[in-house]
């Protein structure tokens, strides 16, 4: 106990500085909490939250009452679980790869052309996938395919091509973020390591294999599992804005989030709404418990908690 | 005193963290009630505040309560200040779920208010007209006069028609219309021959059933009273055969490319030729004005009075204060022509002026148009003048038009959805991925629409159709 205020009295400023985000997270994420019980609840604006009538489980029951219920399923963990893998993958490659340009100002130059379409909305970048795809008017269609003397393909009717544009568009987006995560990592290694290596007579390959790679790996760990949890979750101007919202396409696009917003957009029933978020929370939980269980059991440094 | 920096820097950031909540709650003046209402529009605020001023110095006077107009067209905003609660007295609730408003709590019932405070408009308000306002016998919505009947067909740009020779009023239907997109296609090449009427491949229905419920809950014939069996729009011969023709008019590339997933809102003033749209009175010269070239329309489904267009927009959200100040408020919108004129068109000289003196307005040269409502939003559109162009005879010709179609067999029925959510929005779910496609010929019907059915019995049809079957016996029984 005493130990305990002699530590709070020393670092005082730095629990000072860490108060408004506490509040805010209080705020932002405890107090709305009891709202969870929404989820099952035929909610009634005139009655409350808590004065609304409980009717157990039937909200949840429109997630899984089509066919889709599957295909929503495969389309948010098949998409992330893809997402996480590549996204890894080429964000620390394009890390690496930026710490070998010696040049500081090419290295600007590059570093700000990765990160702009991240900072564009989803609804820009669709008209931009839209200019590429567009039937009639699509550069694809028109510059591409036609002077090569192929037929034009009506690509927002075509199911079996978007895995790959999504893909590539989410990688596109995105890879300029992850790689600056990576990137600070990489620059913080102590270069003797290298100096040491090359004496040694490690090529480059060997350096990034068995360097930069292992020191990065806690990183590495920490943000797959943080993506892990929010596997469940996808990001809806991707699979909405981006196919614009083509029926023809839903097969491949339809996922939990664009379920949830297509089916409720015009009934805006609460307690539905809320039923979704709930079960992906509660499957999103139950993901990082595991997977920072499996890590535990691999490498237990690495691990979370 | 460092600590008290300190505090001071993290107050500090509290408050400005707590200036980005926004503060709603309008303080009225002691004694003097503020309206809040919602409107169909795409004014500017600023238009918005100086209307409502103006028309406050009315309102204040005959109903001893102020007035602040807010417009939107986009009914997610509407949606979201429903459901977050915010403060509001009068709202037009075009496009929202009504039974959803009602089953959820969000509306008040009108019933005693509507007869002690609204008593101008209930004198001109037909019997036959209230009969779909009515949700377990309450009343829970406002009746509209405007267009309660609605005909169907295309629009055509004229210019293209008398080059082609052809008059509208001998296309009669779905063939006679190929054979004109066909001669457009040749002749034009730089037009498209039909085109979505909005964004995403919308598209008016022209067909004879009687819509209840999205299309999911329909009467194949609504011009025959012994049919009364439910059954969903998809399932009906003529929605197959519709999307037969559209499936083949797009091999023949007489539709606009990627048509069901169109960006554009108004193609009709650009590069199309046709669209499917809903016919009344005056719509021809409505749709010329708005799409900047001359257009005739051929009619392809005899006018239809039907719950859908006789469900009344305006209601009184549960969380209004002065209930019985908007139903007055109300009143003086549907019967009173000084207050309806100015609230639809805003302030005379500025806004609008009169091209003659009561019945004809137009937009003032050199205006930009900033204070704009839709005229059949608002409770009663035979009060209010009309638009520059239009022959004032058109309010008169709706009445006749309203009064001579026919009634849809489920004229009045109104479906509760509170038991069958699940279902209707799994169904939902299921619609947004085969009707627009299917519709703008971009799938094969021949391979789509059974597999439409049968996720659409998957997803609990159904189970919706027994409960709207049960629902409108009883409605039926009932109206004997």
């Amino acid at each position: 106990m005493k130990s305990k205020m002699r530590k709070i009295r020393r670092y005082w400023p730095l629990y000072l500085m860490m108060l408004p985000a506490c509040i805010y997270i209080f705020i932002n994420n405890y107090v709305p909490l009891p709202g969870v019980s929404l989820a099952f609840r035929q909610y009634n604006f005139q009655k409350g939250i808590y004065g609304s009538p409980f009717i157990g489980l039937k909200n949840f029951k429109f997630l899984f009452a089509s066919k889709d219920a599957w295909i929503i399923m495969r389309n948010t963990i098949g998409y992330n679980l893809i997402f996480i893998v590549l996204g890894t993958v080429c964000a620390i490659a394009v890390a690496i790869l930026l710490c070998e340009i010696r040049s500081k100002i090419s290295k600007k130059i590059y570093q700000t052309c990765i990160l702009i379409p991240y900072l564009v909305s989803m609804v820009i970048i669709s008209y931009l996938v839209f200019a590429f795809l567009s039937e009639g008017n699509g550069y694809i269609n028109t510059q591409i395919l036609a002077k090569l003397g192929m037929n034009k393909i009506s690509w927002y009717n075509e199911p079996k091509y978007w895995p790959v544009i999504l893909v590539i568009v989410n990688l596109w987006k995105n890879i300029g973020y992850n790689s600056i995560m990576y990137y600070a990592m990489i620059i913080a290694i102590d270069k003797t390591y290298y100096e040491a290596a090359r004496v040694d007579g490690a090529g480059r390959w060997q350096q990034i294999l068995h360097i930069t790679l292992p020191a990065i790996k806690p990183t590495i760990v920490i943000l797959t599992l943080m993506s892990v949890g929010r596997i469940m979750y996808s990001d809806f101007g991707l699979f909405y804005q981006i196919p614009m919202n083509s029926g023809t396409l839903l097969d491949v696009t339809n996922t939990i989030d664009t379920y949830v917003y297509r089916g409720l957009m015009q009934t805006n029933n609460i307690g539905m709404s809320a039923a979704a978020g709930v079960y992906q929370s509660v499957v999103g939980f139950i993901l990082v418990i595991t997977a920072n269980l499996i890590v535990k059991k691999v490498d237990p440094e690495s691990a979370l908690f | 005193m460092k600590r008290k920096k300190m505090m001071a820097a993290v107050l500090a950031a509290l408050m400005t963290c707590s200036a980005f909540t926004p503060a709603v709650a309008v303080k009225a003046d002691d004694d003097v009630v503020k309206l809040k209402i919602w409107v169909f529009g795409e004014g500017s605020t600023e238009e918005c505040e100086k209307v409502s001023e103006a028309l406050s110095e009315i309102t204040r006077e005959k109903i001893g309560a102020e007035v602040e107009i807010y417009q939107t067209i986009d009914t997610e905003k509407l949606n979201l200040a429903m459901t977050s609660g915010e403060k509001l007295d009068l709202v037009c609730a075009h496009n929202l779920d009504r039974s959803g408003l009602v089953s959820s709590g969000m509306l008040l019932p009108l019933d005693d208010l509507y007869t002690e405070y609204a008593p101008d408009a209930a004198a001109m308000v037909k019997e036959e007209d209230t009969k779909a306002l009515y949700f377990d016998d309450q009343m829970y919505f406002l009746p509209s006069n405007g267009d309660k009947a609605r005909a169907s067909g295309v629009m055509m740009r004229k210019d293209i028609l008398d080059e082609l020779g052809i008059n509208a009023d001998d296309i009669k239907g779905m063939d006679d219309f190929h054979d004109v997109l066909v001669k457009v296609k040749e002749n034009y090449p730089d037009l498209y021959p039909l085109v979505p009427s909005w964004v995403g491949g919308g598209m008016q229905k022209t067909f004879h059933i009687d819509d209840i419920y999205n299309g999911l809950v329909v009467l194949e014939n609504g011009f025959d009273p012994s049919d009364t069996t439910i059954t969903s729009q998809y399932e009906t011969q003529e929605w197959k055969d519709f999307c037969n023709y559209m499936y083949q008019w797009n091999q023949e590339g007489l539709l606009m490319p990627d048509a069901a997933t169109s960006t554009d809102n108004s193609p009709m003033s650009t590069v199309g030729f046709a669209d499917y749209e809903n016919l009344i009175p005056g719509k021809e010269a409505d749709f010329s004005k708005g799409n900047g070239h001359e257009f005739v329309s051929a009619q392809f489904v005899e006018p239809l009075k039907d719950t859908e267009r006789n469900k009344g927009i305006w209601c009184i959200p549960a969380g209004c204060e002065y209930p019985e100040k908007a139903m007055e408020l109300w009143n003086l919108l549907y019967s009173d022509k000084e207050v309806a004129t100015m609230a639809a068109y805003g302030i005379e000289g500025v806004n609008y002026e009169w091209v003659e003196e009561g019945s004809v307005v137009k937009i003032p040269d050199g205006v930009k148009d900033t204070y704009t409502t839709y005229e059949w939003a608002w409770p009663n559109l035979n009060i209010l003048p009309v638009f520059e162009g239009k022959d004032p005879a058109v309010r008169q010709e709706l009445e006749e038009f309203n009064d001579s179609a026919a009634r849809a067999t489920s004229l009045g029925f109104v479906l509760d959805t509170s038991t069958i959510m699940n279902e209707i929005t799994a169904c939902n779910n299921v619609k947004q991925k085969y009707e627009t496609p299917l519709q703008w010929g971009a799938l094969d019907p021949e391979e789509a629409i059974p597999e439409f059915i049968e996720e659409l019995e998957a997803a609990g049809l159904r189970t919706i159709h027994e409960e709207a079957q049960r629902q409108l016996d009883e409605y039926l029984a009932k109206q004997k």
